[in-house]
C-alpha cells in the first residue's frame, strides 16, 4: 500500500538519483545496519512531524512524540513483510502514537491541569492567528469522538487517506472502518453546529 | 424541508472546509520539522535506560526483584546489573568519560572479563554499559579490545561516523576526528564494520585490516594485517607510547571462571601475537610497502585532472557542490587546506556543506579562521561551525561561536541570525527569564527578524 498523503519533502525521487528506494532502506534497517538508521531518518522524518501535526493538531512541537514513532519504528522494524510498505507501517505507527496520546490526554484532564503535570511556556504566536484559534477548536471537538472514531475520521478527512488504507492502518474491514466514519462525521457536524464560530467559519462568513 | 441526503452534504462541505484549513495550517506548521539536531536528540533518548518504563513499573520490578534475590540467590540476582569497569593508569574518568594519560596508555577492565588497553592520549565514553556489554564511543586515537566470547555478549565501538559490532574477539580500532581515518585491525573473532563508503557493513576476517579515509574518500581491507608489510599506520597517535608497554592478547585475557586482574598497565606481558597498532609499538615509516589490497570505493580519476579552485565559487553557485569536492579530494585535502586562497576556502566550506561533507566543511572552515584571522570569511566561519554545532545537538559549542561571529562582525550578514540562534540557544539551555535581553536587543536591532516571534513570546513570558 502506497500512502499518496505521506511524501518526501525533501529530497529527489528515489528513480531519478542514486539514492536508495525506501524499500532499500527498509531492508537495510531489518539487516541491522545501523547507518540506514541514520538514512530513514532523513527521509522519513519530515513526512513523519507532519503526519503527527495533521494528526494532532495546532499547539507545540511535540519532538516528544516524533522520537517515540521513530523509537518504535527501530524497534518494529523487523516485523515488516513488505520493505515497501514502509511508510504505511511507520503511518501505523504515528497513528497509535498519537491514539496514545489523546488517551492520556484524556486522562490527564482529570488528573492535573496540563497534559504533562508542568506549567506550559507561553506559545510563540504564529501567523493566522484567527484560523489557529478556529483549528484549535475543531480539534477539540475532534478529541470529543472517541479515541477509534476520531483516528479514524482524521485518517481519512485531514490525512486524506484512501477508505482502504484507513481500514487496512486500523486493522478494520472497509465497511466497519466506512461505518464508523459516517458516525464519527455525523456527530461531528452536530458538534460544529452548535458552535457559531466554527460555522461561520466553515461557511465563509468572516464578517 | 431538507432531505436527509441534502443534510449529509451540508455536513460533508462543512467538515472539508475545516479539515482542508486544518492540513494548511498543519503544512505550515511542520515546514521546518524536525527541528535542528532532532536526530542527535533522538539517539540520546535513545542511549538512556528506559526512564519511563522502570517509573511506570517501578513497585512490580522492585517486588519482583526482591523475590529473584531470595529465590535464586545474590549472585542471580548480579547476573542481570550492567557491567561495571575500572580503569587504571592514571586515565581520568567521568561519567563514563575516560580520558588516558598523554604520555602512557590506561587499561579498562570490566566485570566480564572484557579488557581495552587505550593507547597513550587516547580518549573513549562508555556510552551504555548493559548486562551483556556496552555501547563505546572511542572519541580520539587508538585501543585494543579483547571482548570476551560469552552468551549474548553484546558489544558495539563508534569510532566517528563508524560502527564496530563484535560478540567476542580481539581487534584494535584507530580514529582520528582531524584526519578523518578510522582503522579497524581484527586479529580473531569476526566483526562487522558499519558507516561512510560502505554500502553495506563489511565482515572482518582474523588478520583483516580496514582503514577509511574519509578525506578522500578512500576505503581498503588489507590482507595480512599482522605482518611487518602491512600497511602503516597513517593517523599520527596521538602521543608515542612506551615501546615497553605492550596490550594484552587474547591468550592473557582473563576467562570469565576467573575474577580479572587489576588493571597493571604497565607491567602488562607481551603478546605472543602480532603487536597490536600504537598500543604495543611505536607507528611504522608513513609511507611503508603496502600489500595488494581490496580497494572497496576510491576517489573519482576525472577530478584528479581539474585543479581549478578559482572556478568553485561559480561551480557552487551552479549547484555543483559535488563536483567541488571531489576535486579538492583529488587535489588532497591537507594540500588544498594549505594551498587554496581566502575566496576557494569559502566556496570549498559552502560546496562541503551543500554536499552534507560535515567533517570536511568543519576542517576547511576552521582553516578559514586559522589562515585569514580578523577577516569576513573568518566571522563568517565563526557563524557557519556555530550552526553545525546547532545542528548536531551540541546547543553549548554552538553559542559560543555565535557570540565569536557576534563579537568579531557585529554588523555582518549574519549578525541577525546568529543573535537569533543564540538568544533561542540561550533560552533553550539556560531558561527564557536568561535570554530576555537577548530578546529585547533582537527586538530592537532587526524588529522584522525572523525570529521576531520568538523574541516577542521570551519578552512577554513571566
Amino acid at each position: 500500500m502506497a500512502l499518496t498523503s505521506f511524501r518526501v519533502i525533501r529530497g529527489v525521487p528515489a528513480q531519478e538519483s542514486k539514492e536508495p528506494t525506501d524499500a532499500a532502506i527498509a531492508e537495510a534497517l531489518r539487516r541491522g545496519e545501523r547507518q540506514a538508521e541514520l538514512e530513514a531518518w532523513n527521509r522519513f522524518s519530515p513526512g513523519a512531524a507532519q503526519t503527527l501535526r495533521r494528526l494532532l493538531g495546532p499547539g507545540p512541537d511535540r519532538e516528544d512524540l516524533l522520537q517515540e514513532v521513530f523509537l518504535r519504528f527501530y524497534k518494529r522494524i523487523r516485523t515488516l513483510r513488505e520493505p515497501a510498505a514502509v511508510r504505511s507501517f511507520l503511518f501505523g505507527i504515528c497513528l497509535r502514537v498519537v491514539r496514545g496520546e489523546i488517551a492520556n490526554r484524556t486522562r490527564g484532564r482529570w488528573l492535573r491541569l496540563t497534559p504533562t503535570g508542568e506549567t506550559p511556556d507561553t506559545a510563540v504566536p504564529g501567523p493566522d492567528v484567527e484560523a489557529r484559534d478556529t483549528i484549535a477548536r475543531y480539534y477539540a471537538l475532534l478529541d470529543r469522538l472517541g479515541a477509534g472514531e476520531r483516528s479514524i475520521f482524521v485518517a481519512r478527512t485531514i490525512e486524506r487517506l484512501t477508505l482502504a488504507e484507513v481500514a487496512e492502518a486500523h486493522g478494520v474491514s472497509i465497511s466497519t472502518a466506512q461505518r464508523r466514519l459516517a458516525r464519527a462525521s455525523k456527530r461531528l457536524a452536530a458538534l460544529v453546529r452548535s458552535d457559531p464560530a466554527l460555522m461561520r467559519f466553515a461557511t465563509g462568513d468572516h464578517s | 424541508m431538507n432531505r436527509p441526503g441534502d443534510n449529509d452534504d451540508a455536513d460533508a462541505q462543512l467538515l472539508a472546509a475545516l479539515s482542508e484549513e486544518a492540513r494548511r495550517l498543519a503544512a505550515a506548521d511542520a515546514a521546518e520539522l524536525p527541528r535542528p539536531g532532532a536526530w542527535h536528540r533522538l539517539e540520546q533518548r535513545r542511549a538512556e535506560p528506559r526512564r519511563r518504563g522502570l517509573r511506570r513499573w517501578a513497585t512490580g520490578l522492585a517486588v519482583a526483584a526482591a523475590s529473584a534475590a531470595v529465590v535464586f540467590g545474590l549472585q542471580g540476582w548480579r547476573s542481570g546489573r550492567a557491567l561495571t569497569f575500572d580503569v587504571g593508569g592514571g586515565a581520568i574518568v567521568e561519567s563514563g568519560y575516560i580520558r588516558g594519560a598523554a604520555n602512557a596508555g590506561a587499561p579498562v577492565q570490566f566485570s566480564d572479563g572484557t579488557r581495552i588497553d587505550l593507547a597513550a592520549g587516547a580518549r573513549m565514553s562508555v556510552v551504555t554499559p548493559g548486562p551483556h556489554g556496552a555501547r563505546l564511543r572511542l572519541e580520539e586515537g587508538a585501543a585494543h579490545f579483547s571482548v570476551m566470547h560469552l552468551p549474548h555478549a553484546a558489544w558495539s565501538v563508534e569510532a566517528g561516523p563508524y560502527l564496530v559490532e563484535v560478540t567476542g574477539t580481539v581487534f584494535d580500532v584507530r580514529w582520528s576526528s582531524a584526519d578523518e581515518v578510522v582503522e579497524v585491525r581484527l586479529r580473531s573473532g569476526s566483526v562487522q564494520v558499519s558507516g561512510p563508503l560502505l554500502s553495506e557493513h563489511a565482515t572482518l576476517r582474523p588478520g583483516q585490516h580496514l582503514t577509511a579515509h574519509l578525506a578522500t574518500r578512500e576505503l581498503r581491507i588489507d590482507e595480512n594485517a599482522g605482518s611487518e608489510l602491512a600497511p602503516a599506520l597513517s593517523v599520527p597517535p596521538p602521543a608515542a607510547a612506551p615501546p615497553e608497554k605492550t596490550a594484552p592478547s587474547a591468550a592473557t585475557a582473563p576467562s570469565a571462571a576467573t575474577p580479572p586482574p587489576a588493571p597493571t598497565p604497565v607491567e602488562a606481558r607481551p603478546s605472543a601475537e602480532a603487536p597490536p597498532p600504537a598500543v604495543a609499538r611505536p607507528p611504522a615509516p608513513a609511507r611503508a610497502v603496502r600489500k595488494p589490497a581490496r580497494a572497496v570505493a576510491s576517489l573519482d580519476a576525472q577530478a584528479l585532472a581539474d585543479w581549478a579552485p578559482q572556478r568553485w565559487s561559480a561551480r557552487v553557485s551552479a549547484g555543483d557542490a559535488k563536483g567541488v569536492v571531489a576535486e579538492a579530494v583529488a587535489h588532497g585535502i591537507d594540500a588544498t587546506v594549505a594551498d587554496a586562497d581566502g575566496a576557494a576556502l569559502v566556496a570549498l566550506a559552502d560546496a562541503a556543506r551543500y554536499a552534507g561533507r560535515s567533517y570536511l566543511a568543519e576542517r576547511v572552515l576552521r582553516a578559514q579562521r586559522t589562515r585569514f584571522p580578523g577577516t569576513p570569511a573568518a566571522g563568517a566561519a565563526a557563524f557557519f561551525l556555530g550552526r553545525m554545532a546547532d545542528d548536531r545537538g551540541a546547543a553549548a559549542d554552538g553559542l559560543d561561536w555565535y557570540r565569536r561571529y557576534l563579537t568579531e562582525e557585529p554588523h555582518g550578514a549574519y549578525a541577525a541570525e546568529a543573535l537569533g540562534r543564540e538568544m533561542i540557544g540561550v533560552a533553550r539551555l539556560s531558561g527564557r527569564p536568561a535570554a530576555r535581553a537577548l530578546a529585547l536587543e533582537y527586538l530592537r536591532r532587526f524588529p522584522d527578524g525572523t525570529y521576531l516571534l520568538h523574541a516577542r513570546a521570551i519578552v512577554q513570558s513571566p
